[in-house]
């Protein structure tokens, strides 16, 4: 599984839905499925920024690359994410 | 052809005539709106300095025409899904480089407001976008249907501008007009429970209740008329 994926599942389970979502995966509808509010989205993006290592343009901020953890990953790209 | 203010008139009989087609009732509402409401709407802190006085301390010219309809129905309980249609004078202070042509400080504007059951209202608003690109159609009027954001003021503005992007919450209809550009012909909006829990709407059974609306700007539409027919010409 891609670095950034399992990175993004730890944090939406644990940060964002405080371990209430034990069937969320990586091809779960984070937001079809009411499964993250408005403030967990822009806590979401200061996350990835952080990961990823660069600020995320507004134009980038769009339902085609974060309607799943998956596409964010393939949007965003795994070998993108900093060594820890 | 007719003139400016009878066009203006004609588009909005249409428009008014599409949305009571839909099962939509007319709201008759005041020429102004209490600095109350615009103060529940939480516009002062989202776009301060937009609103525009229209007599003593405490009434404004609407900065749109929807908030009437959330005064209305404020503390409701509803039996059904509610969509209403009102037309209003509206007045907004803009400023600044991104202010587009054809943007008035005084306007009329005729709304379609939803309210009801969330996935109720987010089909609303979407049959609204088809409905409204036909009708531009019918006039001749070729333009496209964006995603847009508000213009939120201030720091908190690009989280704000992000949620929106992100949720589709805001299209607009935009047609060209000429060398000055695009402009934006109607915009249509889902709220989310923003506005039904700051008015305390809700259905009588408890159930989750959103809002949403289509604006239309009424000059506009005259104006965007006039220009590309004397583009075509």
């Amino acid at each position: 599984m891609p670095q950034l994926t399992e990175l993004l599942l730890t944090f939406v389970r644990e940060d964002l839905l405080k371990g209430h979502a034990a069937d969320l995966n990586s091809d779960s509808y984070l937001f079809d499925e009411g499964m993250v509010d408005s403030l967990g989205i822009l806590r979401l993006i200061a996350f990835l920024e952080l990961e990823i290592g660069r600020p995320i343009a507004d134009h980038e901020v769009v339902m085609e690359h974060f309607r799943t953890i998956r596409t964010i990953d393939r949007t965003f790209g795994s070998k993108q994410v900093h060594d820890a | 052809m007719r003139d400016p203010e009878s066009l203006e008139a004609w588009v909005d009989e249409q428009l008014e005539r599409l949305a009571v087609d839909s099962g939509a009732r007319r709201l008759e509402v005041p020429a102004s709106i209490k600095a109350a409401v615009l103060d529940r709407c939480g516009h002062f802190e989202s776009f301060p300095g937009m609103a525009i006085l229209a007599g003593g301390n405490d009434l404004y010219h609407a900065p749109a025409a929807c908030y009437h309809a959330y005064t209305e129905l404020q503390g409701a309980r509803l039996a059904a899904d509610q969509t209403i249609t009102v037309v209003a004078p509206c007045a907004r202070n803009e400023s600044g480089a991104d202010v587009e042509p054809g943007r008035l400080k005084h306007f009329r504007m005729r709304e379609v407001v939803f309210v009801g059951a969330p996935g109720w209202v987010t089909r609303q608003r979407d049959g609204w976008m088809q409905r409204a690109a036909s009708f531009a159609a019918s006039l001749g009027l070729s333009g496209s249907m964006e995603a847009a954001t508000d213009t939120f003021f201030g720091d908190p503005g690009r989280g704000r501008r992000l949620i929106q992007q992100l949720k589709t919450l805001k299209y607009e209809l935009r047609v060209g007009v000429g060398d000055a550009g695009t402009l934006a012909l109607a915009s249509f909006n889902l709220h989310e429970t923003f506005f039904t829990s700051r008015f305390d709407i809700g259905m009588a059974d408890g159930s989750p209740v959103a809002s949403g609306c289509a604006a239309f700007g009424v000059e506009r539409w005259a104006l965007a008329h006039t220009a590309q027919r004397h583009a075509s010409l």
